[in-house]
């Protein structure tokens, strides 16, 4: 599914910043229809990208994107759920509101993105479903209560859906980033950064290109047997 | 695409709806239809069950028919409706016993949509 496809589809959330940003910029130079999606505009110009504004908690609004798919470029081929939000506080002094907040960004923008696409991946043979948590997840990081649950939950609802999605030839997977040098990370003071690289077997920043390895191996069409997976990045397990 | 007014079922407009209603169940039956063996093809009928003793359906066909009517509806009538609703498992007679009740059902859910816009 990777390489110069005749006429494939990706949406990816998230799209105007980041890891988002270049994963778009990526799949553009490989020959992929790119439609991104995020609360802001996008200033990416090129023939085969198309930008929609939305919040993915928005029931309404995901399913109005993904016809919008459907109507103008007749399938989808992949979902990359790379919308994501995070806080760091002690579990004591998270708000509700925060709390609430991450777990409609990441966990129920990533199952009414994953659900409407897969409703169009079922007309055009199937598809695939990449999503993203994170290595605090197995490292148990203090101070990311609401964000680690978040992506916890979307590891476990990627294995329940890749066996639901099995039947329509849709695979569903995981990568898990290290930190990377992105907005996400900016208010993360350095020590507990430090802290958290020493908990890798490799203790360094990951890399957007560390990102792309992953996600191009998810979408090789070589990959169709692999679902269900989650990988995590920098020897975390 | 129809507009948020709520219609009655035997008013001129009500009933073209409800022609449209029936024509985008058809035609999602017609698209699930390709992908079952023959004998297990599905008929243009109100009468002919979906789910249940009485269907052909195992829980992916039904699940591609649903789906397909969604994308019918929001073809024919402009309508994002998410059939497979909480109510539409509490309910004690499923709606997706058969055609008709399917349709009645789709009816019902756009009135809904349209009293409460």
């Amino acid at each position: 599914m990777s390489g110069p496809p005749a006429h494939k589809v990706m949406l990816i959330s998230g799209a105007r910043k980041g890891i988002g940003r270049f994963l778009a910029e990526h799949y553009l130079a490989q020959g992929w229809h790119v439609v991104g999606c995020s609360r802001g505009q996008s200033d990416l110009q090129h023939d085969r990208y198309r930008h929609a504004q939305l919040d993915v908690a928005n029931e309404e609004a995901v399913a109005k994107t993904i016809n919008e798919v459907r109507k103008v470029e007749g399938r989808l081929d992949a979902l990359l759920n790379n919308a994501g939000t995070a806080s760091m506080n002690h579990f004591l002094l998270t708000p509700a509101a925060t709390a609430e907040s991450i777990m409609r960004t990441n966990y129920l923008g990533t199952f009414l993105l994953s659900r409407e696409a897969a409703k169009l991946m079922r007309g055009n043979g199937g598809g695939r479903i990449i999503n993203f948590s994170s290595i605090g997840v197995p490292l148990k990081l203090e101070g990311e209560a609401a964000y680690n649950a978040s992506k916890a939950a979307i590891a476990e609802l990627s294995e329940i859906l890749a066996r639901e999605l099995a039947p329509f030839s849709i695979t569903v997977n995981v990568v898990g980033p290290t930190p990377i040098e992105t907005d996400l990370i900016r208010n993360v003071p350095k020590a507990s950064l430090d802290r958290l690289l020493r908990r890798q077997a490799i203790p360094r920043l990951g890399s957007f290109a560390d990102v792309v390895n992953v996600t191009d191996f998810y979408l090789r069409p070589e990959s169709c047997f692999i679902t269900g997976q989650t990988i995590y990045l920098g020897g975390v397990s | 695409m129809i507009g948020r007014t709520q219609l009655k079922p035997d008013s001129p407009a009500g009933l073209n709806m409800t022609k449209q209603i029936e024509e985008a169940i058809y035609s999602a039956i017609d698209q699930v239809n390709q992908h079952l063996p023959t004998a297990m093809t599905l008929l243009k009928s109100p009468t002919q069950p979906l789910m249940g003793s009485g269907s052909k359906l195992d829980s992916i066909a039904l699940v591609n028919l649903i789906v397909a009517v969604e994308q019918s509806l929001q073809d024919s009538l402009g309508v994002p409706l998410s059939l497979a609703n909480e109510r539409a498992f509490s309910l004690t007679h499923s709606p997706f016993r058969d055609v008709q009740s399917l349709a009645l059902y789709i009816q019902e859910l756009i009135n809904e949509r349209a009293s409460s816009a």
